[in-house]
């Protein structure tokens, strides 16, 4: 108790004066919040206070704390960066004058730039550890290089994170079916769950019909649920999973799911409700992007995403102006992560490709004092891309059964307008395409034509799918692989 | 020495027991989000009353007074906290503490009111710490350390007895006393926290028999020492945390060695009566059920408690072929 409450005001005070935060201490804090786990069930009073979960903190204060992260993340990465500092000395920017009306004066950093020289965003500081490679959609992955100390101190949010959000405790299993490449998530997630002391199993994106089957599968263990009570995957596979279900006769008595999590992929109120209804427990997605850790977003009960403000500073701007988006509009995630919980790769004002809506009017919800928007509505490829965000189509496809998961669609822009390509079950299929039309029209989507395919070589190049990244088995191989391997001595 | 006060001494340290089980079973104190006891708070505490003394004799009276005046005000002010309301329990303390002071003039109306400090800081300490998940361990191991320091401070040194005299008369005098003189009837604040402690630890690792002899121990230890004095074959100070310590160490022993290990905080609010048994094994009943003759082969099993209640290619498949059966098990095992 005593070096738990040291522990913690070492950490408060390396906050408040942006001081090297001491991996040992986050450790130490997560470590003690599991022994109170184990002792009482629930924690204390006061969850708000602990590393990551900050809640309702004055507007003011809130201002100048963030400006002063700001300044000293742009210290840090024109001090240590070979990137920021000559980014910096082209424009004739000091960042230790910057406040928060003169931000917008740090250029946007695109995507682009992260990807093309990720060693151009490593400080010379840190020690560099571990490359963290995302699942990139378009040609070569992103990397980013991320310290022993980040990773220890992610481990240590993570698991808060996960006791307390999360609810994990040490009768809980989580699957793991995504791409065994995101490295930083599944080291993460297997490290945190597992010093929860819950079970973890990393199932891949294998066969559909594979992993429906572990996630059914009795374990036998004393002391543990019945079976695996957690799963964490991407949006397509989510779709991909359903649709074997649905069609294999699979029902939710089969599972013992109490939560699904879902990240990486736009997630559409449609594909929420059937994983409910086919795969049992709840389906809940959340916003997490490796060049962005530890900062991202959860939602809340009212459908926003909540982004938190301990771990850096979200604008959502214009993807073409990168002017800030007004309320009611449509605009792409720009983040900031602060040091010192970030220490190797600094990214200011990291443009994220992910569109999100701000609400119309200011939220009242339980979590009002956080910066809200919508859900991630889609990737920004261009204009078409936000007039017509990937959540509008999937909501319009996925409410169809006659559409096949994981959705396969293309949107092309023609002199008419644009036009849905979308893969079907059969043609003809006028019921299903006046259906379509009709909700598109309700749902005001903007679109000039639905054109429906039967044979996805005829259709346009459709969007890319991480369910497609699929892991094989040598069952998958066919068999002459399989006796090749057989016939070893 | 006073016989009746002798015998005072025991229904005070009853009164004090009782007090402290009947907060535990009502009040709920806050805690932090993040924090339980654990042995290195027992260290902190084993340093406290051993520096305690050598300070206090070292330092003038009136910031000793101040010291004892503080601590005990913000005590009684915890304790009272949950009662009254974070409001009242501030005013409530300092009305005590100013009371207390006011009496100057009375010997013993500082005695009395002093000692009703004691009795609700007591209260509200013994049970901070074990609410905030104190062990019957770590009190038997607190127990353990402060039966040894106890010999050295008050048999082998004189540490115990000048600061007795140096406190003696004292407003927030950490001594339990109920009469006045050379050597007054008198309990030292770390007798009576260790006599409450440990019936309440009790209490909550191994429950309400456990807390009733932990109790009846220390009231035997109490009044046996009471009647040495009574009758005169003890006539100076006596380190009861030396007699009361290896009794705390044997309780904890017997009831650890009979119970497996300690109930926590909360098994006790869910009303567990022992800790939880080790969870069964379904792989056993599993090995054992798909051991029978003339079940399927080259399959997978479902098993619940020692029957076969699904078949299927897959472990999948095998389990929801029971759920179509109606069945819910607990282990696949393959044929
Ligand atoms: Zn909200």
């Amino acid at each position: 108790m005593f070096a738990s409450a040291l522990s913690q005001l070492r950490y408060a005070t390396a906050v408040l004066r942006n001081g090297p935060i001491r991996p040992r201490d986050l450790d130490r804090i997560a470590r003690e919040l599991l022994a109170t786990l184990a002792e009482f069930g629930e924690p204390g009073d006061d969850t708000a206070l602990l590393p990551g979960r900050r809640a309702a903190v004055d507007p003011a204060v809130r201002r100048t704390v963030t400006a002063r992260s700001l300044r000293a993340t742009a210290r840090a990465a024109v001090r240590h960066t070979a990137y920021y500092r000559q980014v910096f000395d082209q424009l004739g920017l000091n960042p230790a004058t910057l406040d928060l009306s003169g931000w917008s004066q740090v250029p946007v950093t695109p995507k682009r730039a992260l990807r093309s020289l990720p060693a151009a965003f490593v400080s010379t500081a840190a020690r560099p550890a571990l490359l963290a490679l995302t699942t990139g959609t378009t040609g070569a992955p992103t990397g980013v290089w991320f310290s022993r100390e980040e990773l220890e101190l992610l481990t240590a949010l993570s698991t808060i994170s996960a006791a307390i959000s999360l609810g994990l405790r040490p009768e809980h299993t989580v699957a793991y079916a995504g791409c065994s490449r995101a490295t930083l998530a599944l080291l993460n997630a297997e490290e945190s769950v597992t010093r929860i002391g819950a079970g973890f199993v990393q199932l891949g994106t294998i066969e559909p019909e594979s992993a429906l089957d572990r996630l059914a599968a009795p374990l036998g263990l004393p002391g543990k649920a019945a079976q695996i009570t957690h799963l964490t995957t991407s949006a397509s596979y989510l779709a991909a999973l359903v649709a074997q279900a649905e069609r294999g006769g699979w029902r939710s008595e089969d599972f013992g799911l109490r939560q699904i999590s879902v990240g990486g992929e736009v997630l559409s109120g449609p594909l929420r409700e059937r994983a409910a209804a086919v795969l049992g427990g709840q389906v809940a997605n959340s916003y997490l992007m490796t060049e962005l850790v530890p900062a991202g977003a959860a939602p809340c009960p009212q459908g926003h995403l909540h982004h938190g403000t301990e771990f850096g500073h979200l604008e959502v701007l214009d993807p073409q102006s990168w002017e800030p988006t007004l309320p009611g509009g449509t605009g792409m995630v720009v983040h900031t992560p602060f040091v010192p919980y970030r220490e190797c790769t600094l990214l200011l004002r990291y443009a994220t490709g992910d569109l999100v809506r701000l609400p119309a009017v200011p939220p009242d919800c339980e979590m009002a004092e956080l910066p809200a928007t919508s859900d991630i509505v889609g990737r920004w490829t261009g204009p078409l891309s936000a007039a017509l965000p990937t959540r509008d189509l999937l909501d319009l496809l996925e409410a169809e059964p006659d559409v096949p998961l994981p959705t396969r669609y293309a949107l092309t822009d023609e002199p008419d307008g644009a036009v849905l390509h979308v893969l079907v079950r059969r043609l003809p299929s006028t019921t299903l395409l006046g259906r379509l039309e009709d909700r598109a029209t309700a749902a005001g989507l903007p679109l000039a034509a639905i054109r429906p395919y039967d044979d996805r070589d005829a259709m346009p190049p459709t969007v890319p799918l991480r369910a497609d990244l699929r892991e094989h088995g040598f069952a998958d191989l066919g068999p002459s692989h399989s006796t090749r391997l057989a016939g070893r001595p | 020495m006073n016989t009746t006060a002798l015998a005072a001494l025991s229904g005070v340290t009853a009164l004090a027991v009782a007090l402290a089980l009947g907060y535990l079973a009502r009040i709920r104190m806050p805690r932090p989000p993040v924090g339980v006891h654990t042995a290195g708070d027992v260290a902190v505490v084993c340093v406290g009353v051993v520096l305690a003394p050598l300070l206090d004799l070292a330092l003038p009276t009136p910031v000793v007074v101040t010291v004892f005046g503080v601590v005990l005000g913000t005590a009684v002010q915890f304790t009272l906290a949950p009662l009254l309301g974070g409001r009242w329990a501030w005013p409530a303390a300092a009305a005590g503490i100013g009371a207390t002071l006011a009496l100057h003039a009375s010997p013993t109306g500082v005695l009395a009111a002093t000692d009703v400090l004691l009795l609700i800081a007591v209260t509200g300490v013994t049970n901070l710490w074990v609410q905030s998940g104190m062990r019957a361990a770590h009190v038997a191991a607190l127990a353990g350390a402060l039966a040894v320091y106890d010999l050295v401070a008050t048999t082998l040194t004189s540490v115990t007895l000048r600061f007795a005299a140096e406190v003696r008369g004292q407003p927030f005098a950490p001594q339990l006393a109920l009469t006045r003189g050379a050597l007054p009837v008198s309990l030292g604040l770390g007798d009576l926290l260790l006599l409450v402690l440990f019936p309440l630890a009790a209490a909550k690792a191994y429950g309400r028999r456990a807390a009733l002899l932990a109790a009846a121990v220390g009231l035997a230890v109490v009044s046996s020492v009471s009647a040495l004095f009574a009758a005169h074959v003890l006539t100076a100070g006596f380190p009861l945390l030396t007699a009361l310590g290896p009794l705390i160490v044997a309780q904890q022993l017997y009831w650890r060695q009979r119970r497996g290990r300690e109930r926590t905080w909360a098994e006790w609010r869910s009303g567990a009566r022992e800790a939880a048994p080790p969870p069964v094994n379904p792989a056993e009943r599993a090995l054992r059920a798909t051991a029978a003759p003339g079940l399927p082969e080259d399959c997978w099993l479902a098993v619940r408690d020692d029957r076969v209640v699904g078949v299927g290619a897959t472990p999948g498949l095998a389990r929801r072929d029971a759920r179509r059966l109606g069945r819910t098990p607990t282990a696949v095992r393959q044929r």
